[in-house]
């Protein structure tokens, strides 16, 4: 579903991503972990069609984000921890603007929106503008738009950033409810109990280049510990020192 | 490009704009208040100070004598007071006089030199100097030499009627000739050239002002603010999101210069009442607003498109409001040229972008328009607006650009690898606009009159058309084949080119036709331009007229419009908008405005026949059996009469009509459309 294969991407002489080989199956949830600046966030802005790659591809749905983007965005749902919304609509409204880029029929894009206002408990400030609302108000208003399109792709950069627990939670159990659905989900995190909770596999990125993936009793194993954080502490000191 | 697409982003971008309550005010309420403001307390101001020096006493410095006539004058009709008195003048009177001026001792000195008294007295002429100083702050001396110069004319006036009475003669002994001279222009003809020169700059600097803010708001404010990753998340394209958000911006701006100018309108026509309300008259009629509206269109079109192409290099407010400033400054230039005498609206003006829309404002408001130069205006600043639109959309896929990199510039200007081999939507347009200088231009060189009927149509079919398209293609490195869709047609494409081919002229003729009855001034050009054609289908052996009115239009036309620009074009996606835009071009290049219907719906037909069939050649077999009917025509008297019956233009109509019937979807099946 989810496709990379060798994906690299260069700034001059600065390889931000270096590489990049893997799969994602439907129904499957994907952890990417990795320090600042490891490259998780090129990676995933390369799948989703908003970066281009210096080389290698980037497929989902079978589809090259490079070739055809707009068909990729269409089968994919990007959500990160930054993303902003649009501080003078409402979030109804915004989903409402995104329904109809996304090519969605109004009577669908309005039957969708009452039914994700209320999977994600958003009745109390769908209608109100979206300056001012809460962290944790904003990022469901944005996990709505990912969702919207119904996506058969979901492409997840650090969501949980800056949420609370009630509502990093809420977003978790979202994901799990998209891999029920048969979606396959790539995740990046800081957080390790998160991909323990989540993640049927992991892959560790460092300095641009994936260094173990598997699953997370695989990597364990590999590097002969018994939690995912020391697999990734273990695996990022030998990357470091071999660097 | 998907409608439905550029019309959520204008809706979104409108919505975000209008609740933005800074933006509303700046729009609507602050030029309400501030322009009135503006016009009342600067002639309030005005108007006292006017006052003012009109009720201050003249302090005034005599040197020498003057005639007691003109003594009593100054001291009865203007209270003046005397604040120095010499007998003589003194040896540097000009240095002396400017010091008395500028130290405020007196406002002006009047220098009478010896004996001028006694030669006003007797029947001589009194030679008296006046000094003053227009320049000083006060005022005080320009206006009171004003009011002594008037005393002293009037003085002189009263002692020409004596001597004149004294020797018995007649008032006007002295003006063997009295000349009058009447202005005839009206108080509304005055107001408006008054208006004509002041409102260009204004009006330009109004849409600018309407148009910055969204533009900046738009583009910056939105990776500003993070929610251009949001955007770019969506299945959207740039020329989507660039034409959304500059529609939004047009009409802003539009609206903004609207009221802008309603309030500015309202103030400035109190203030020439109050001013000088007997000669001249300024009111916002019905026409003058129709002129003004007719000048803000292309003015928001390329004002707009300017400022969101400059606005998208900024990462911040603060940054895209540095890189404006600079075109703001720029606006000033040909605005301020529009208010030099002499400088007319000529047709090479009219090219010139922002120059051409300020003098466009003037004469509309002065009434010396013409729909023609309108035309013209319109559509180059139209065709600059799509050029800048085209440019920011190019922006807009750079990710240097929109998500920070070194290199942006070399991102944008660099050649972009592209997996198609033929041409991008942008190229067509600049192809148009580089077209349409060019035959504007290089007609004045190619001109018939100059080189002949055949050498003038071969050099503007070969070296105006022919060689830049394939010049363009070349070096846009797109596939000259599938670019020119250079492929034989199918067998039902042919069969329905061979009956579009013998019915095309009807289609031609029906709307020559109908403009000639309807649109003034067509007929007259109509009967020139047969004039031309037949003259020169029979100055030539037969094969010559065909090769030079019906084969050179069917080969370089064809590769130009159905070939380069519709090729271009295709690229949206859309083939309306493919069929459309070729049609409008090959219209506007016929550089006449009553040759563009015409033409533009015989190369709606054309285009449809070529898209359909996927073959150039389509096209060029019904352009030149089309062309070339009208020779023939012009050869045989009696094909002539036959094509203007009418059940022979209904036949051809059917023909015609079953031609693109059968070309519809005769494409060969394993040539995708471009």
């Amino acid at each position: 579903m989810i496709e990379s294969s060798h994906l690299t991407k260069r700034y001059g002489t600065f390889i931000a991503a270096d590489d990049i080989t893997f799969q994602v199956a439907p129904g499957e949830v994907v952890g990417l972990l990795g320090p600042n600046g490891a490259g998780k966030t090129t990676v995933l802005r390369m799948l989703a069609g908003i970066l281009t790659p210096s080389s290698g591809s980037a497929r989902v749905c079978g589809i090259d984000a490079a070739i055809d983007a707009m068909e990729v965005k269409r089968r994919l749902g990007f959500l990160s921890g930054d993303t902003a919304l649009y501080q003078r609509l409402t979030p109804r409204e915004m989903l409402a603007y995104f329904g109809r880029l996304h090519d969605l029929a109004e009577e669908d894009i309005a039957r969708r929106t009452n039914r994700l206002v209320a999977e994600l408990a958003m009745t109390d400030f769908a209608d109100r503008r979206c300056a001012g609302l809460s962290a944790g108000q904003r990022q469901k208003a944005n996990i709505a738009r990912a969702f919207l399109h119904d996506p058969p792709a979901l492409v997840l950069d650090e969501p949980t950033t800056a949420l609370d627990i009630v509502t990093g939670r809420f977003l978790l159990e979202a994901i799990v409810r998209a891999r029920a659905a048969g979606k396959a989900v790539l995740f990046s995190t800081h957080v390790m109990g998160e991909a323990e909770y989540l993640c049927d596999r992991v892959l560790f990125i460092h300095r641009g280049r994936i260094i173990d993936q598997g699953s997370i009793a695989e990597v364990c194993e590999r590097a002969k510990v018994r939690t995912l954080s020391e697999a990734f502490l273990s695996r990022m000191d030998s990357a470091e020192r071999a660097a | 490009m998907r409608p439905r697409a550029v019309w959520a982003i204008f809706r979104k971008e409108l919505t975000e704009t209008l609740r933005d309550k800074r933006t509303l005010f700046a729009m609507i309420a602050l030029p309400a208040l501030v322009q009135p403001i503006l016009m009342l307390g600067f002639g309030q101001v005005t108007a006292a100070l006017n006052a003012k020096n009109q009720n201050v006493k003249p302090a005034i410095a005599i040197w020498g004598t003057l005639p007691t006539a003109v003594t009593q004058a100054l001291e009865q009709k203007l209270s003046a007071k005397i604040v120095e008195r010499r007998s003589t003048p003194p040896a540097g009177p000009e240095a002396e006089a400017r010091s008395l001026i500028e130290h405020e001792t007196a406002d002006v000195v009047l220098a009478a030199p010896e004996g001028a008294a006694a030669a006003f007295e007797g029947e001589g002429s009194a030679a008296i100097e006046l000094y003053y100083n227009p320049l000083l702050s006060s005022e005080h001396s320009g206006a009171a030499r004003h009011r002594v110069s008037d005393v002293l004319e009037e003085v002189s006036d009263a002692a020409l009627k004596l001597r004149l009475m004294h020797h018995g003669l007649p008032a006007h002994f002295d003006r063997p000739l009295t000349l009058t001279i009447k202005d005839v222009a009206s108080k509304e003809q005055k107001g408006g050239d008054f208006a004509g020169r002041v409102l260009p700059m204004i009006l330009l600097l109004m849409v600018m002002l309407g148009a910055v803010y969204p533009a900046i708001d738009t583009t910056a404010g939105e990776k500003e603010r993070g929610t251009l990753q949001t955007l770019l998340c969506a299945p959207v394209k740039p020329i989507e999101i660039v034409a959304g958000k500059y529609l939004a911006v047009v009409l802003v701006a539009i609206t903004s210069a609207v009221a802008n100018l309603v309030a500015m309108g309202l103030a400035l026509s109190r203030q020439i009442a109050a001013v000088d309300g007997k000669m001249m008259a300024f009111t916002l009629g019905p026409k003058a607003f129709v002129a003004i509206f007719a000048a803000l269109l292309p003015a928001a079109f390329l004002l707009a498109a300017l400022l969101l192409a400059l606005s998208i290099f900024a990462r911040s407010f603060r940054e895209a409001q540095n890189y404006i400033t600079p075109l703001m400054l720029v606006l000033l230039v040909p605005g301020f040229a529009a208010t030099l005498p002499g400088v007319k609206l000529t047709a090479a003006l009219a090219l010139v972008p922002i120059l051409n829309l300020a003098l466009l404002v003037r004469d509309l408001l002065v009434g010396e328009m013409t729909t023609v130069m309108y035309m013209t205006v319109l559509v180059a600043s139209s065709a600059y607006a799509a050029m800048a639109v085209l440019f920011a959309a190019r922006v807009f896929e750079s990710e240097q650009v929109l998500l920070g990199g070194e290199r942006p510039w070399r991102d944008i200007f660099s050649r972009r690898a592209t997996s198609s081999a033929t041409l991008r939507p942008g190229s067509a347009v600049l192809f148009t606009t580089v077209l349409l200088v060019l035959v504007y231009y290089g007609s004045l060189w190619a001109d018939p009159a100059k080189l002949g009927f055949a050498g003038g149509t071969a050099a503007v079919q070969v070296a105006l058309l022919l060689v830049p398209a394939l010049l363009w293609v070349k070096f846009s490195g797109a596939e000259f084949a599938s670019t020119l869709s250079l492929r034989l047609p199918t067998r039902r494409a042919l069969a329905g080119t061979l009956l579009l081919a013998s019915g095309i002229f009807a289609i031609g003729a029906l709307v020559t036709s109908a403009e000639a009855t309807f649109l003034p001034g067509a007929q007259p050009f109509f009967d020139e331009l047969t004039k031309t054609v037949g003259g020169a289908a029979l100055a030539y052996p037969l094969p010559v007229a065909v090769l030079l009115i019906a084969g050179l239009p069917a080969v370089c036309e064809e590769i130009c419009f159905r070939g380069v620009v519709m090729s271009g074009l295709s690229g949206t996606g859309s083939r309306a908008l493919a069929i459309g835009g070729s049609a409008l071009a090959f219209g506007l290049l016929h550089l006449s405005p009553y040759h563009i219907l015409p033409t533009a719906i015989l190369g709606l037909a054309l285009g449809f026949a070529t898209l359909e069939s996927g073959s150039l050649l389509v096209g060029a077999i019904a352009h030149f059996a089309n062309n070339g009917l009208a020779v023939i025509a012009e050869r045989v008297p009696a094909v002539k009469a036959a094509l203007e019956l009418p059940g022979v233009i209904g036949a051809a109509l059917l023909c015609a009509s079953a031609g693109l019937w059968l070309l519809r979807g005769s494409r060969p099946k394993m040539s995708p459309p471009p």
